[in-house]
């Protein structure tokens, strides 16, 4: 055990500047208890990728950092390789958080790390179409491929970002490419923040070999070898400010097996960071009375929207086994060409029951039976920022979104191009992600057939791994949140590093651009606003 | 056991509207049959009592729930191997879903599952409750509901990811389909702790500017 200098036990103990071989020293709902006042340079609401990268920045240029985390400590040493026991250990409302209309499954990480410990590692830059929207609609004209670059590159050596080798692409992925190929479509490998992946598959349950580079085994832990403090269970009720200024946080340390509340936390800082994921951060700040000058706080909520199509193959494929995610095909990425992203991801027999109607009966039996010959393709798209995150007046919190009328072109042109490469590869049948039983046999009924999908709520099987927006980032302070450089427009000293920032939905998977904006902000914060430091 | 994204479909059930929608059925077909209602709405599992051990559900939603494994799940006749549903503890697993239901949501999940079990006495032309359907005219009617109303498609969705959820967690369903389950341990990785510190230097920062953006 080691001995803080607020008298706290903690472990592993570290020795200084050097990050233990294993685990994180944390303080947890067990280790406190009464009124605690902490003095920090900056306090960082939230672990995952936005909230631990600016952590790390910023204790690595010497501030003093405190990092609290309302989700629980996990270490990997706990991780079994059972998605269902992540979803109750690892996710927000146990994998439980839902739109309004209860038809989208909004998933996020709820612990140590956040969703980097869950996700699928899928690692793209943001791409440089996104950016000049941003620019041209927001006024972003820092933020080009050129200024980011530095912060991506940082991230992928520092997360080891790579592009799948040929061990990484398994028969789901092979499958796929045999259609693009056929079909004369471009299919690309993935970039992951993996190492040595051991192929288990069991990405979204949090890695339990430490291959995946999430913030659990990288920012974090060396964070607090820099001398940050980490604090888990551990619930920012509001953010305080005077004179403008934001000046700490008040939370609540509730212990995550009983729910009773074990402590109360202040923290008194320089500079806020608030990092918390897309929903919880408005949340946060609405809760606070803080940074909706603009009206926009809460909205311009996007997510990604993502479903399942799977396919019925001539030979065993085993989606379970090998990478999870292999390869993507970017062919219809832009908004002008559609606006959609395929990626070719597995899944076991739960999710595999779940990603369209399989029947009942002997068709449900057959249907399981046969499930080692499935291939499944994860399609993306471009979603408008139409929803809204808050809480209503009993104080639950509501994410109101519905596919757009505008999006559900994209969301059918995705189902059918992943439907038509499946065909090419030599499909025998394409089970499209409705609520209501929808099997394409012959390629020449996917058109009929997909016209045929109802833009109705409930009639898609949709879940979004990917929220974001509802914070947004822009130069005009009537139409924004945060300004051009991470700081709020209305509150200073107050930041946002995650993917509440995003002005539009990005399409792609959006971990990488948390890390290189909060790189980006962190650096702001020591340079342009270094005076807050003084 | 866990909660699973099924139980989105749960939470979202304690809208209002749902509940003014299931309202308006019980009551229309109230109406429309009178006093017969009350005498279709009868059910031999009525007296039926839930197992120790089941904490969550009440009498009649095991009840329901079994019917829904009845009509959802591989059964002792399967042609393909897969292990039958009553072999499996799956009544246990979605008692423990039903369980993490948080409390502001339950009362509305609970007429949730009241109406479908009672929505056949006059959908459909079933004239008795779910739990009473013979599994040909269970699967029409789970069938029918998935090519329903938003209501409709949302109830017959849930009740049916809870029993592939509950069923497909066990590992004794997984070897009939080649699912391998975990496989750290048995392929001996090592697990590799905590990434070294990084030597990537820190991007130039911009200049001061005071009073910021």
């Amino acid at each position: 055990m080691n001995s803080t200098d607020n008298g706290i036990a903690m472990t592993p103990a570290t020795e200084p500047g050097q990050a233990p071989a294993n685990g994180l020293a944390c303080r947890q709902a067990s280790d406190l208890s009464g009124d605690i006042t902490l003095q920090a340079d900056v306090v960082v609401v939230g672990s995952g990728a936005g909230g631990a990268v600016a952590a790390y920045e910023l204790a690595a240029a010497g501030k003093k950092v405190v990092i609290l985390e309302a989700g629980p400590y996990v270490p990997s040493t706990q991780f079994r390789e059972d998605l269902p026991f992540a979803f109750e250990q690892l996710y927000q409302d146990q994998a439980g958080q839902v739109n309004t209309r209860g038809d989208l499954n909004v998933l996020q990480g709820a612990c140590v790390g956040g969703s980097t410990v869950v996700n699928g590692t899928v690692c793209f830059r943001t791409p440089d179409f996104i950016l000049a929207d941003w620019q041209r609609d927001h006024g972003l004209s820092n933020l080009t491929p050129e200024s980011l670059a530095p912060y991506f590159e940082r991230a992928e050596l520092n997360l080891a970002i790579h592009a799948n080798g040929e061990h990484e692409i398994n028969a789901n992925s092979r499958a796929v490419i045999r259609g693009c190929e056929k079909l004369g479509v471009a299919w690309h490998p993935l970039k992951r923040n993996v190492k040595d992946c051991g192929l288990t598959g069991f990405c979204l349950a949090g890695c339990a070999a430490d291959r995946k580079q999430s913030m659990l085994v990288t920012y974090l832990p060396w964070a607090v070898a820099l001398g940050a403090s980490l604090y888990a269970d551990t619930h920012v009720t509001r953010v305080l400010a005077e004179n403008g200024a934001a000046s700490g946080v008040l939370a609540d340390v509730i212990d995550p097996k009983t729910r009773q509340k074990r402590a109360s936390l202040r923290v008194d800082a320089k500079v806020v960071v608030v990092a918390a994921g897309a929903v919880q951060t408005p949340l946060l700040l609405q809760a606070s009375g803080l940074c909706d000058g603009s009206g926009q706080l809460g909205r311009n909520f996007a997510c990604h929207p993502s479903t399942g199509v799977m396919a019925r193959m001539p030979e065993d494929i085993h989606m379970w086994r090998g990478a999870l995610l292999g390869i993507h095909v970017d062919e219809w990425m832009h908004p002008d060409k559609g606006g959609f992203l395929l990626e070719v991801g597995g899944a076991g027999p739960a999710e595999i029951s779940l990603f369209s109607d399989p029947g009942l009966g002997a068709d449900y039996d057959r249907f399981m039976a046969e499930s080692r010959r499935y291939s499944a393709m994860v399609t993306l798209i471009h979603d408008h920022n139409v929803g809204r995150v808050y809480r209503d007046d009993e104080g639950i919190k509501r994410i109101e979104y519905d596919l757009a009328a505008s999006d559900f072109p994209a969301m059918k042109a995705a189902f059918k191009a992943a439907a038509r490469i499946y065909f090419a590869a030599g499909a025998e049948c394409v089970f499209l992600p409705t609520v209501a039983r929808t099997v394409i046999e012959r390629e020449e009924d996917i058109e009929r057939i997909v016209e045929a999908i109802p833009h109705e709520p409930h009639a898609l099987r949709v879940v979004s791994y990917h929220p974001q927006g509802t914070a947004r980032m822009g130069a005009d302070p009537a139409k924004s949140v945060v300004n051009p450089w991470g700081e709020t427009h209305d509150v200073k000293r107050l930041f946002i590093t995650d993917a509440s920032l995003f002005p539009t939905s990005m399409i792609v998977n959006p971990q990488l651009s948390v890390y290189g904006l909060a790189g980006y902000i962190a650096a702001q914060m020591l340079g342009r606003y270094g005076e807050y430091f003084a | 056991m866990a909660q699973h994204p099924a139980d989105a479909e749960i939470r979202a059930l304690s809208r209002r509207r749902f509940l003014k929608t299931a309202l308006f059925v019980s009551a229309a077909g109230a109406v429309a049959m009178g006093g017969t209602l009350a005498l279709l709405s009868r059910s031999p599992t009525d007296g039926q009592r839930k197992p120790a051990g089941i904490v969550a559900m009440s009498d009649s939603e095991y009840a329901l729930f079994a019917a829904v494994c009845v009509a959802s799940l591989p059964g002792e006749d399967n042609a393909h191997g897969l292990v039958p549903w009553t072999h499996v503890p799956v009544l246990q697993n979605i008692d423990h879903l039903v369980a993490g239901i948080p409390p502001h949501a339950r009362g509305d999940v609970t007429a949730a599952f009241a109406l479908f079990d009672h929505a056949p006495i006059v959908s459909g032309w079933h004239g008795k409750r779910f739990v009473d359907l013979d599994v040909a005219s269970a699967r029409e009617f789970l069938d029918a509901w998935n090519h329903g109303g938003e209501i409709q498609r949302a109830v017959s969705n849930l009740v049916r990811k809870l029993a592939y959820i509950a069923y497909w967690r066990e590992a004794v369903t997984w070897p009939a389909i080649q699912y391998d389950g975990p496989v750290m341990a048995r392929w001996g990785l090592v697990r590799y702790g905590n990434a070294p510190m990084p030597v990537a230097p820190l991007p130039a920062q911009p200049a001061a500017q005071t009073g910021g953006g």
